[in-house]
């Protein structure tokens, strides 16, 4: 299936890794889909499918063994590690399931932080107000100056949010972003998310086995055993 | 254009990005206070040392400096054992041409005596012309009034004494203290109010006091009466040292003769002191008058030319040997400390490997991440200087203390600014270079880990799932890249012991023993560990699961086993050393130290003295024949020490019997028959073996020696360990009986111990019938001497302890990390079932058994690797404290326990709670 405005091509991605036997175990066979400009899809199946698997090589955070993955016209598997650092800074935003915040900075810091590292792109004054401004996105203004020790569970996570969209991603991963919350906290949160991408025509790419989030998607690939398979 | 404008944006953001990565940094260090004040405590201890020790030495080297002609007294100095003949002055003069002022002046020891008291001293003849260089100040003002210089306002005869007769140097220094031109204060000029007949002499201070005369007093000195003239404060050389073997005085040397203790036998040092016109380089003439002496004595002289540079060389040997040794402690305090901020942050590195995985998820390239953490350790490292440098300024004024008696009492400590710099080397790019190892985690890092985990236990990040073989992978790359990068550490400790010891060969030797310890710890402890598997089939559970943590943790077992082993083993090594150095200078037990030490006795008067002793119920004892003489030869080739005891002349003896304070470690006893002058064969020769090694003379070497004019050749047939510390008769070189028997000779001999009360009768007794006679008090030299050796194993004792305290940081340090970091284990035993006590006996189990393993093999490696060094850098003096090293393994077991016990009481009443939030 090819798609008018596709900003990721997965083609052909096989992952395997070494075992204690003989034969390494295969945890992603011969993965294809692209994903258009815009569109939201779920990464669903069971434990063990390769749904992380495949979340890490979209990220460009580990490499296949065959195959490749074409984001916004460029192939991330042939770029050497610093140029893949770049690339990642400026086209994904990751959100992870246990928020990965950095422990001693304040939520306005976190979001700033990526920008800061993009130094070429943002001057100060532009960082802080577009981190206060996504502070104000995700609803913790008054929670700025909180470190993360400081915040709940579901207030970390929007901080998450607001960091992966700081630098304006071409591309927003995120995985199990509810996974750590409640139900109704994570409800919360993927409100957040998926408001807050709609209102960007941000492309979403959402790694979770909970099929109440994932039916919020436009698309859905399941994974079984390795391979992909589509649903409406 | 375009260009221009793109490099200034590429400029502007690397400054951007430094500056963040500066923030980021200070950030971090500011949120980990404890591991911060850990390191830079750990660093500074190992610091503070070595920089208050280059600042020491630094002053020694300023001290020199600034008295550099006065410590000679000349720019150069000709010295010789007997008078100067006209042959030799000649050549002095046409090599050193006009305008040169001259001094003589002649020393030697000698009977002083007062009213009451009688005391050995160090004469100084000198001329109306001393000094050249430097002046006499005298304990009051008023004793500068006495007219009279020490000598007649005569022109010294021989070629080169100038007219000005009165004392002139240091006169601008000190211009109320000193003697002032022209006020005829020379002793040796009769004292012209009253006792004409006395001519005068200028006491030492300690020489005044040990007599119990003033001036003005009359003291007696072989046959003439000489009246003081002054007690001195300081004088020209006195900026060298504070202890002499013998107060000094000095006389005019023009009434020399008079005093009749100039005869034959007599162990007289002449010299000529030169002060070169305008800016003639003292140094080349000093090796052209060598070079002309030489050329006249065929390679041999009997006369010895010193700059004022050679003189500060062989004081800076003097303090080398001493500043050497605890330079290699200090050394050992920084590796110490090295070890140490490692080993923390290797923890904390692998305590923020996410935070780390997180940046790079966020775009931070593998090199700003290192960036980041280079940046945390330089500004660790700069916190750490800036303390080192502030301890340093408070142990460096207790060197003087700690020295006192050894170092001169004018002597000023100052900070040197090379010890700052050399400071901030290694406490800024010397931190990270330390570290460097540790920064392999970061390279096998991969932010996959975030969607992963992270073995943070065995400092290993997981790039993979955790596979065996990936596992091993990565843990071998890791281990060849920490290999690789902890070259640049190795370089600079080795850099180190070459610089500190000053030779390369010593240096690399001492490097290399360290070296080879860390494998061999490294073996042992990775044995050890995989023994432990083997008994963790104990139905102890709680036994087991500690067996079972030391095993299944092996990485950090390994880290914590060898570290604190190498601990353990340096805090062993400088104590082991220094118990064969104390054992040495200690007074040696058994042997019985005599009361009076006898030189200068002519041969006629053996049988007299013996008289004399035996009236008064005591015997002559050890009466030992002593003749000078030269060694022309060894193996044929001529002789010429330039290294070692820089001198030609040495004092021969021969003995019917070994004497108790000595005994052959290699070949045969001297032949007891006579040596036949006819014969052949050649003489049989013994040798100390200390002067056969430093002259790298073995058995059945010849020697050929000059004695009083008379070849003589010989062949070494044994080598002899002498108890110098007996003060026994003991000489470097025995002849065959009956070589000397005809050579003009004096007699050295002992006098056994008596009543305190009855020594200073005794020893006036002696001085009044026997005036040439030189009498030493040895249980005044002994307590003098044992008074400097206290002061020096103290200054030992301080470096060795600063070891041990940066030791015990480190050992601390590893503890509690290595129980924080099980912190989340031990919580979840509590959610399991398990209580405090239970907890307890896991963490005592686990690092009682890594530290009282760890601290036997560090002792036996302490104790082999000690005898190694004794052996080569302090003449194999080397003995077993088996009292410390049992007390070592005691305290640093007991350590281990009490630390990690201290370290995890705060997660033991942790409340199991916390496992839920330690995500």
């Amino acid at each position: 299936m090819t798609l008018k405005n596709t900003i990721l091509k997965v083609n052909g991605l096989w992952k395997s890794y070494p075992q204690a036997g003989p034969l390494p175990i295969t945890v992603l066979k011969d993965v294809d889909f692209e994903i258009g400009k815009g569109e939201t899809v779920a990464v669903t199946g069971q434990s063990g499918s390769g749904k992380s698997t495949l979340m890490a090589l979209m990220a460009g955070l580990d490499s296949p063994d065959r195959g490749s993955v074409v984001l916004d016209g460029q192939d991330i598997n042939l770029m050497n590690e610093d140029q893949l650092a770049r690339f990642r800074a400026s086209h994904i935003g990751i959100i992870f399931q246990q928020f990965h915040l950095m422990p001693h900075l304040t939520a306005q810091e976190n979001i700033m932080l990526p920008m800061e590292i993009l130094t070429m792109k943002y001057d100060h004054l532009g960082i802080v107000r577009r981190a206060r401004e996504l502070l104000g996105m995700v609803g913790l203004d008054d929670r700025r100056d909180h470190t993360p020790a400081k915040l709940s569970g579901g207030e970390c996570q929007r901080v998450a949010i607001a960091r992966a969209l700081a630098v304006e991603p071409l591309i927003l991963l995120a995985d199990e972003p509810t996974g750590n919350l409640d139900n109704s906290t994570g409800e919360k949160v993927a409100d957040t998310l998926f408001h807050l991408v709609n209102s960007c025509s941000m492309t979403l790419i959402v790694v979770t086995h909970n099929m109440k989030l994932a039916s919020r998607c436009q698309r859905v690939i399941k994974l079984e055993k390795g391979r992909c398979t589509w649903e409406e | 254009m375009e260009g221009v404008k793109l490099n200034k944006e590429k400029t502007a953001g690397s400054t951007k990005k430094i500056r963040l990565w500066m923030k980021m940094a200070l950030r971090e260090i500011i949120r980990n206070p404890g591991f911060a004040l850990f390191f830079i405590v750990n660093l500074s201890v190992g610091l503070a040392g070595f920089i208050a020790l280059h600042s020491f030495n630094h002053s020694i080297d300023n001290h020199l400096k600034q008295n550099l002609n006065e410590i000679l007294g000349a720019d150069i100095a000709v010295q010789a054992s007997r008078p100067f003949s006209e042959e030799d002055i000649q050549v002095m003069d046409r090599v050193l041409g006009d305008g040169v002022m001259e001094s003589r002046q002649v020393t030697f020891f000698s009977m002083l005596s007062g009213e009451e008291n009688s005391r050995l001293v160090r004469v100084v003849a000198v001329d109306n012309s001393f000094p050249l260089y430097g002046n006499f100040v005298f304990e009051n003002r008023a004793n500068l009034e006495h007219p009279g210089p020490l000598n007649p306002a005569v022109k010294h005869p021989g070629p080169g004494s100038h007219p000005d007769q009165s004392v002139q140097s240091g006169q601008a220094d000190h211009p109320d203290q000193s003697v002032q031109s022209g006020q005829t204060d020379h002793p040796d000029q009769s004292v012209q109010s009253g006792q004409r007949d006395h001519p005068g002499l200028w006491l030492t201070r300690e020489a005044s006091l040990a007599l119990g005369v003033d001036t003005g007093e009359i003291v007696r000195m072989g046959n003439l009466d000489f009246k003081v003239a002054g007690v001195l404060i300081s004088y020209p050389d006195s900026s060298i040292t504070a202890f002499e073997f013998a107060p000094r005085i000095y006389m005019g040397i023009s009434h020399l003769e008079n005093t009749g203790l100039t005869g034959f036998g007599s162990r007289i040092r002449y010299a000529i002191f030169y002060k070169l016109p305008g800016k003639i380089d003292a140094k080349q003439k000093a090796q052209e008058l060598t070079r002309h002496i030489q050329n006249i004595f065929d390679g041999t002289p009997p006369i010895t030319v010193q700059s004022s540079e050679d003189a500060n060389r062989n004081l800076d040997r003097f303090f080398g040997y001493f500043t050497g040794y605890m330079g290699l402690v200090a050394i050992v305090a920084i590796f110490l400390a090295g070890i140490g901020t490692a080993y923390l942050f290797r923890g904390y590195i692998n305590a923020h490997l996410r935070e780390t995985a997180i940046l790079m998820t966020l775009g931070a390239r593998r090199s700003e991440t290192c960036l980041l953490l280079i940046f945390q350790l330089m500004l660790m490292g700069l916190a750490a200087t800036i303390l080192s440098v502030l301890l340093s300024f408070l142990i460096l004024p207790l060197f003087p203390g700690l020295l006192g008696g050894i170092i001169p009492e004018n002597f000023e400590t100052a900070a040197a600014p090379s010890g700052i710099i050399l400071a901030a080397f290694l406490g800024i790019p010397g931190s990270v270079i330390f570290c460097l190892p540790v920064f392999a985690g970061i390279y096998t890092l991969k932010p996959v880990v975030l969607l992963r985990g992270i073995d943070e236990t065995g400092g290993v990040a997981l790039g993979n799932p955790g596979t065996k073989e990936s596992k091993n992978s990565i843990i071998k790359k890791e281990f060849i890249i920490s290999a690789l990068s902890g070259v640049p550490a190795l370089l600079t400790f080795w850099i180190l012991a070459v610089w500190q010891s000053g030779s390369m060969e010593q240096g690399t030797i001492f490097f290399a023993v360290f070296f080879a310890v860390m494998v061999i710890m490294a073996i042992i402890g990775f044995s050890m560990i995989a023994l432990v598997e083997k008994f963790c089939a104990t139905p102890r559970v709680m036994i087991k699961i500690a067996l079972r943590n030391l095993h299944r943790h092996k990485v950090s077992s390994m880290a914590c086993f060898v570290t604190i082993a190498m601990g353990a083993f340096l805090m062993n090594l400088i104590p082991q050393i220094k118990n064969g150095i104390q054992e040495e200078i200690a007074r040696p037990e058994g042997l019985k130290i005599p009361g009076f030490f006898l030189i200068d006795i002519q041969p006629e008067q053996l049988s007299p003295l013996g008289e004399f002793l035996h009236d008064n119920g005591l015997a002559l004892t050890n009466a030992s024949p002593m003749v000078r003489g030269r060694i022309t030869s060894v193996n044929g080739e001529a002789f010429n020490d330039k290294g070692t005891f820089r001198r030609r002349e040495f004092n021969f003896s021969c003995r019917e019997s070994l004497d108790i304070s000595e005994t052959i470690i290699k070949g045969k006893a001297l032949n007891p028959e006579p040596w036949d002058f006819e014969s052949d064969l050649p003489m049989e020769i013994s040798l100390e073996e200390g002067f056969a090694e430093r002259l790298h003379l073995n058995i059945g070497d010849s020697m050929t020696f000059d004695i009083q004019g008379i070849p003589m050749e010989g062949r070494v047939v044994n080598l002899r360990k002498v108890r110098w510390n007996s003060f026994q008769p003991n000489f470097f070189i025995l002849f065959q009986k009956g070589v000397l028997d005809d050579a003009p000779r004096t007699y050295l001999a002992s006098i056994p111990q008596m009543p305190q009360k009855e020594r200073m009768e005794l020893q006036n007794d002696l001085v009044r019938n026997f005036p040439n006679i030189s009498v030493l008090d040895v249980n005044r030299t002994v307590n003098q001497m044992l008074g400097i050796t206290d002061r020096l194993t103290f200054a030992i004792n301080f470096m060795a302890w600063l070891a041990v305290g940066a030791g015990l940081v480190v050992l601390f340090s590893i503890v509690r990390h290595e129980t924080r970091k099980r912190s989340w284990e031990i919580n979840l035993l509590k959610v399991l079932g398990a209580g405090f006590s239970h907890v307890r006996l896991i963490v005592l189990v686990e690092f009682g058994f890594l530290g009282f393993s760890a601290a036997i093999f560090a002792v036996l490696l302490s104790l082999a690797a000690s005898y190694g060094i004794s052996w080569l850098f302090f003449e194999g003096l080397w003995s077993f404290g088996w009292g410390y090293a049992l007390l070592s393994i005691a305290a640093i077991t007991g350590i281990s326990i009490l630390t990690a016990l201290a370290a995890a009481g705060r997660v033991i009443r942790q409340k199991p709670v916390s496992l839920l939030n330690s995500i």
